[in-house]
């Protein structure tokens, strides 16, 4: 079936089976390979992606459930020469190792900002749960709070 | 081009020296035909730094991007040398060519991107600079000695005058690289010992880095597969024409199961793959085809393997029959240290005792397995973040009858690698599916495909007994341990600095029919926990402090006492503790480096909780000290996950694991406060830094939960419960 929503603030207009996952249309129809699938199931958070400004794990979301929503992934997070304030602290406290996890972690963390912007360890502990297999946690959490300074 | 994805094709290089200028000492590879076998390894003075008219300066490099950061920092080494402006600097992939082959060959593990080719990377940098110097000395007609090169320009302090190392550099590259280029003194360092910030990280954060997965090639198929879950078992039947009714399905392939003659502890299971036009249509088209599988005769269990390994151990004398291995304390004489032993056993006024195991792991890399493969008539290319470049040129050989120099090897970033991706399984699957399919295949690898096919890290269980003598101090020390073969790593006793008068060391092997390989600090993990747990037993058991009785046992060790002191001066362990919790240290030489850990834990409601761990570290000389921290700060949690949750098992031939709800790992609430203390010793050797932080974490934390309820851990995972104080420890 067609199913229309808008992409990181362009429309999109895809052909696919309903129950598709978004993961896979990004992916793969709209070549948006920032979005990163580590698990399936959503309990890994790789592919952390915003619908309508909340953040969801984009392989447990079916494309027909975003028809006319907006969806924004990590290459809109920032804009060209003007980054977002997670992507210039994670920078600033070199945060990244593989990188594979970042994508999911920086949209995961955006939306604690937008909700929580001056988030406690805490606050911070409950509301990033994606899974890092190269141990940046401690410095995710101190980029979140250099980010939530600016 | 994209900022991440670099092509390691030879033209390439080619084409881009010519471009750009200045190729520092590249000699061209002699043409296929005249190679003597393959890929063999010649001396070459190298090719790893390009300087183009502009200025632009990029810095070829052998490891692959894990993570790790050792791209980066081998570039920081040449930049420090060649006097280069750290911001000019860009990092490629170096091609898989002999001027690039690190002792014979191209793979990146060991933790030794640095610490191998220390002297080398020096060496590059500074005969650049001194070419560069040349160069400038000609055209302004002066002495070079009187020409200074730093910051990506030479100078002439006398006359004012200036050259960027852009307008030097086609000059320069025709001057002869001097043999033995003076090396800038370390207190002259401008960029080694500073956090030069990585290359690789701004990409990492907007989308843009390209891993294997991300991969896309015209007419791309992509494959999910399915392998045998039984392993050693056989494809019995599978519904071919409902995978190919899914939209998007191309075609259903079978591959038979293979082992290839060098990786034997990587057999491949029988598997079949759907090929689609992407990942969801073939795991759809993989659902509905239903594979149903036969097992083996003896499908293979992991708990009558660890039984049997404790009858081993246990055992009078090793059991007759089987690969048997000693290993010994550097210096010591075999025959002396058992005849001590034997003594002092004899004569002990009691003997300390105890057994412990370290089970199967998986390394449940981010990204799971992934590889990109296309034929175009006898030539095959790879894609893939592989830690193994050469190797998998040689096994597309064996496997396919490629002729290894028509293998071209892309390398993409990798998404994790810990080990893992020393191995070429992925890679083989999509060349025999491109094969078969007539079209470039992307093979992906669900989460449970990752966790049920991986090469676990070796378990073993491990006997030591200690005799303590009439004095009241130990005499002797006897360890014995029980392993699978086929693959193992050096048992590493040979770095116990321990000054035990007797220490007898040996494993014997029994062939187990799984899977396993080198995981993160490979044999070190495990080795660290016996032998630094049953130092802290030794400690209690002679009423001792658990790091004054490391440091009264170190006296040959100066460099370990050091260690030990800081990270208890850091970590407050002479200081009393806050009520509910628990400390313990560990001590750990692995890749020529050191690592000591202190750590903290809590118990609250009836949890435990990891507060902090206290690290104290030592590689001789420091590259980059903010990425050698973050370094530690990732050992630490891949080792704490693994300690704490980590247990692969095996029923029926079946892996019991299956994603990361029965394979959980460290989330971030979880994590600890981890301080890494970097000291340096720099007439010492450089050692490594990716891994030698890993293996202090589990006995630590095992010593730290001991001290905080009086129970011994000697069985990993330690699972996050502890029992009643005085409960019977497993």
């Amino acid at each position: 079936m067609a199913i229309a929503f808008t992409i990181n603030g362009k429309p999109a207009q895809v052909e696919a089976e309903p129950a598709t996952p978004l993961l896979w249309v990004i992916r793969d129809d709209l070549s948006l390979t920032g979005t990163k699938f580590g698990c399936g199931t959503g309990l890994c958070g790789a592919c952390t992606v915003h619908v309508n400004g909340q953040p969801r794990r984009s392989c447990q979301v079916r494309v027909e459930s975003v028809a006319g929503a907006q969806v924004t992934t990590i290459e809109a997070l920032g804009e060209p020469g003007r980054p977002h304030p997670l992507q210039a602290a994670w920078i600033a406290e070199q945060v990244a190792q593989c990188g594979y996890c970042q994508s999911g972690m920086l949209m995961a963390a955006a939306a604690l900002l937008q909700r929580t912007p001056q988030p406690t360890d805490a606050e911070i502990d409950a509301g990033l749960t994606n899974i890092c297999r190269c141990g940046t946690y401690p410095r995710i959490r101190r980029a979140i709070h250099r980010a939530s300074r600016t | 081009m994209t900022p991440s994805l670099t092509d390691t094709s030879r033209r390439a290089v080619l084409q881009g020296g010519a471009a750009l200028g200045f190729v520092l000492g590249f000699r061209l590879p002699a043409p296929a035909a005249e190679r003597a076998e393959g890929f063999e390894s010649v001396p070459v003075v190298n090719a790893w730094l390009h300087i183009a008219p502009d200025g632009a300066t990029t810095i070829y490099v052998n490891s692959t991007d894990l993570g790790q950061g050792s791209q980066s920092g081998m570039a920081q080494v040449i930049a420090e040398e060649a006097g280069l402006d750290w911001k000019a600097v860009r990092i490629a992939q170096a091609p898989l060519e002999p001027a690039f082959f690190k002792h014979g060959t191209y793979s990146t593990g060991g933790s030794s991107a640095i610490a191998s080719q220390w002297d080398d990377l020096r060496k590059v940098g500074a005969a650049a600079r001194q070419m560069l110097r040349q160069a400038a000395a000609e055209r302004w007609g002066v002495p070079i000695a009187q020409c200074e090169a730093q910051g990506g320009a030479v100078i002439h302090a006398a006359s004012g005058r200036s050259l960027g190392y852009g307008a030097l550099a086609v000059r320069a590259g025709q001057c002869a690289p001097p043999a033995d280029p003076p090396l800038t003194p370390r207190e002259k360092w401008r960029l080694i010992g500073r956090p030069a910030p990585r290359l690789d990280i701004p990409p990492k954060g907007d989308g843009r880095a390209v891993y294997g997965i991300d991969m896309k090639l015209p007419g791309l198929l992509t494959a999910a597969v399915a392998q045998c879950p039984i392993h050693g078992g056989t494809l019995q039947g599978f519904d071919e024409a409902a995978a190919l009714q899914v939209p998007g399905v191309r075609k259903v392939v079978r591959l038979a199961p293979w082992t290839d003659s060098e990786y034997v502890n990587m057999p491949m299971q029988e598997t079949v793959a759907v090929l689609a036009d992407g990942y969801w249509a073939a795991s759809q088209g993989l659902a509905a085809l239903k594979p149903q599988w036969t097992p083996p005769a003896a499908p293979f269990d992991s708990a009558a393997m660890f039984q049997q390994f404790r009858q081993d151990v246990r055992a009078e004398t090793p059991p007759p029959g089987l690969k048997l291995a000693r290993a010994v304390r550097t210096g010591d004489d075999p025959a002396a240290q058992e005849a001590k032993a034997k003594a002092a056993f004899a004569a002990a006024a009691k003997v300390v005792e105890a057994e412990y195991e370290c089970p199967l792991l998986a390394h449940a890399t981010m990204e799971p397995m992934t590889a990109v493969a296309r034929w175009t008539g006898d030539r095959l290319e790879i894609w893939s973040g592989s830690q193994a470049q050469l190797d998998l040129t040689k096994i597309m050989n064996r496997r396919f009858g490629v002729a290894p120099e028509k293998v071209t090897v892309h390398t993409t970033y990798a998404g994790g690698g810990f080990g893992r991706r020393f191995y070429a399984d992925a890679q083989i699957q999509a060349a025999a599916l491109a094969q078969a399919a007539g079209a470039p295949v992307k093979v992906v690898w669900s989460r449970p495909e990752d966790i049920q096919h991986d090469l676990y890290r070796p378990p073993a269980v491990a006997r030591f007994r200690a005799a303590i003598g009439k004095s009241g101090a130990v005499e002797a020390v006897e360890m014995r341990q029980a392993r699978a073969v086929p693959f193992e790593f050096g048992l590493r006793y040979e770095r116990l600095t321990y000054d035990w008068p007797a220490l007898v060391a040996s494993a014997t092997f029994r062939a187990q029919p799984i899977a396993t390989g080198a995981w993160r600090a490979v044999e070190d993990g495990p080795q660290a926990f016996f032998v630094e747990s049953f130092v802290d037993e030794l400690a209690h058991a002679l009423g001792q402090d658990p790091v004054a009785y490391r440091r009264s046992r170190l006296a040959k060790d100066p460099r370990a006492q050091r260690l030990l002191e800081v990270v208890a001066e850091r970590s407050g362990w002479r200081t009393p503790k806050a009520p509910g919790r628990g400390r313990g240290v560990a001590l750990w030489h692995a890749n020529r480096s050191l690592a000591a850990q202190v750590v903290e834990v809590a118990q609250e409601g009836g949890v435990l909780k990891v507060k902090r761990v206290t690290c104290a570290f030592d590689c001789g000389t420091v590259v980059n000290p903010d990425n050698v921290r973050a370094q530690g700060e990732g050992a630490i949690l891949y080792g704490l996950s693994a300690a704490l949750t980590g247990e692969i098992t095996f029923k029926d031939g079946r892996v019991q694991q299956a994603n990361f709800d029965s394979y959980p790992v460290i989330r971030l609430a979880e994590a600890p406060e981890i301080e890494v203390h970097l000291v340096e010793t720099p007439d010492a050797v450089i050692g490594g830094v990716g891994e030698p932080m890993l293996p202090p974490v589990a006995p630590a934390l095992a010593n730290a939960i001991f001290d905080l309820t009086g129970q011994r851990i000697r069985r990993l995972p330690i699972r996050p419960r502890l029992a009643a104080p005085g409960a019977k420890t497993a």
